[in-house]
């Protein structure tokens, strides 16, 4: 707190007497002077019309502040927000329940999603996909695949932890390396070991609405070496 | 009050729409974000410190309002509850951020206003309210917003911005005298917004 947030105990004769500044008068209308001062300011500031004037200003400005809170909203939702919370309400749809009414609700309308989610993380998790030497990756350690369950997924949207790749336009040159040339922006990022690899694993929004990407990148990921570990479409 | 539950005409309400998506409607809550979303996300950016701070407390209140909405009170209108839990999380917010002193610099808010909002070059010039709003430090703003938009008591924003009370009416008082600087047609256009 700085010191002009504090109650101050100000009682300068130049305080006292008009012009009264801005600030003084907003501070006496706001309850932030000491009783004392402002019981010896107000009738003085009453007296000067200009003083008068602008605490009429101050009143007029908490009405139009009022107002505002049920106005007609004068800027949309950015696409890219938009995107991101679709994405966390499909991911929360897809989430074990959390009781009996929110069973109800979602056993249905989440196993779809959560069907694939598990799928795909069995992939990722195996390897098959991104095995670097035809062969059968070794399975992964228990911790990365707690890394990469499912919770784990939906506690990444809206984190970052880009690691290596926060350096200026590594994560748009790794991006384009894998083939993102779209400007997607990470619906979240976070630093995993993945299969004896210092990687980064990024949360993007899929091709279609509301399915998501996974893609495990090693840290050495750049424009000209994609260092792809693992990607999958979730959803 | 506007967008808020409608009935009639075939048209299904705010209210009905809730309680689709806690029968189990899977698009019904979307539906329903669909026709608040702007006025979510504006509610979430002039409460928040910057437009990544509102992206991340409007995901959070949204989030939990889609696993809270069994518990929403038929008496209260859909569109304020939501209004609500945005708020809410938007102070929360800045009081986390506060508590584990990784306050954003302002450095990055401040280039948003310029860039984006840059609501004044010149102090003379006429500005709407939502617009000189952004003129403000991001701490005053979010001040005023919970005092002077929302309606809460000085106790109620000082404790949920994680501040003292002397602070909240310091800030507000720096907010209000700049605006109505700022605002040089208060007294000729009445309260228009």
């Amino acid at each position: 707190m700085t010191m002009d947030e504090e109650r101050r105990p100000r009682d300068s004769a130049e305080e006292r007497r008009p012009p009264f500044s801005h600030d003084l008068l907003a501070d006496l209308h706001a309850g932030v002077l000491d009783d004392d001062l402002a019981a010896r300011l107000w009738p003085l500031v009453r007296a000067d019309p200009e003083a008068s004037d602008f605490l009429a200003r101050l009143d007029a400005t908490r009405g139009r502040l009022a107002a505002l809170r049920d106005a007609p909203p004068s800027e949309e939702m950015p696409a890219e927000v938009a995107r991101r919370i679709g994405a966390a309400l499909a991911a929360e749809r897809s989430a074990p329940a959390r009781g009996a009414a929110y069973r109800r609700w979602f056993t249905a309308a989440g196993v779809g999603l959560a069907a694939a989610v598990a799928v795909i993380l069995v992939i990722v998790v195996r390897g098959t996909a991104f095995g670097s030497d035809g062969s059968v990756p070794p399975l992964a350690s228990a911790e990365e695949a707690a890394v990469l369950e499912p919770s784990a997924l939906r506690a990444m949207i809206g984190h970052t932890g880009l690691g290596p790749l926060a350096e200026e336009g590594r994560l748009r040159e790794c991006l384009s390396a894998n083939g993102f040339d779209d400007g997607r922006v990470p619906l979240g990022s976070r630093e995993v070991r993945y299969r004896e690899h210092d990687a980064v694993l990024l949360l993007l929004s899929g091709p279609e609405s509301p399915s998501l990407t996974a893609l495990v990148v090693g840290t050495e990921c750049s424009a000209t070496d994609p260092a792809t570990l693992a990607r999958e479409e979730i959803g | 009050m506007p967008g808020d539950d409608q009935g009639g005409d075939g048209f299904v309400s705010d209210a009905e729409l809730l309680a689709a998506h806690v029968a189990g409607d899977r698009y019904a809550f979307e539906t329903l974000l669909n026709r608040h979303r702007d006025h979510l996300w504006q509610v979430a950016r002039r409460t928040s410190y910057s437009a990544e701070d509102a992206a991340d407390a409007l995901q959070d209140a949204l989030l939990s309002a889609h696993r809270r909405a069994s518990g929403f009170r038929e008496d209260a209108a859909v569109r304020s509850w939501l209004h609500s839990i945005v708020v809410n999380a938007c102070l929360d917010r800045i009081r986390r951020n506060r508590v584990r002193a990784t306050v954003p610099l302002f450095e990055d808010d401040s280039d948003d206003l310029r860039t984006t909002r840059d609501p004044i070059h010149d102090t003379e010039m006429s500005l709407d309210v939502e617009s000189a709003l952004f003129a403000l430090p991001p701490d005053q703003r979010a001040a005023i917003v919970a005092v002077d938009v929302e309606g809460y008591s000085v106790r109620e924003a000082a404790r949920r911005l994680g501040i003292p009370e002397g602070t909240v009416k310091s800030r507000c008082a720096r907010a209000r005298s700049r605006l109505a600087v700022l605002l040089v047609d208060l007294r000729n256009e009445g309260n228009r917004i």
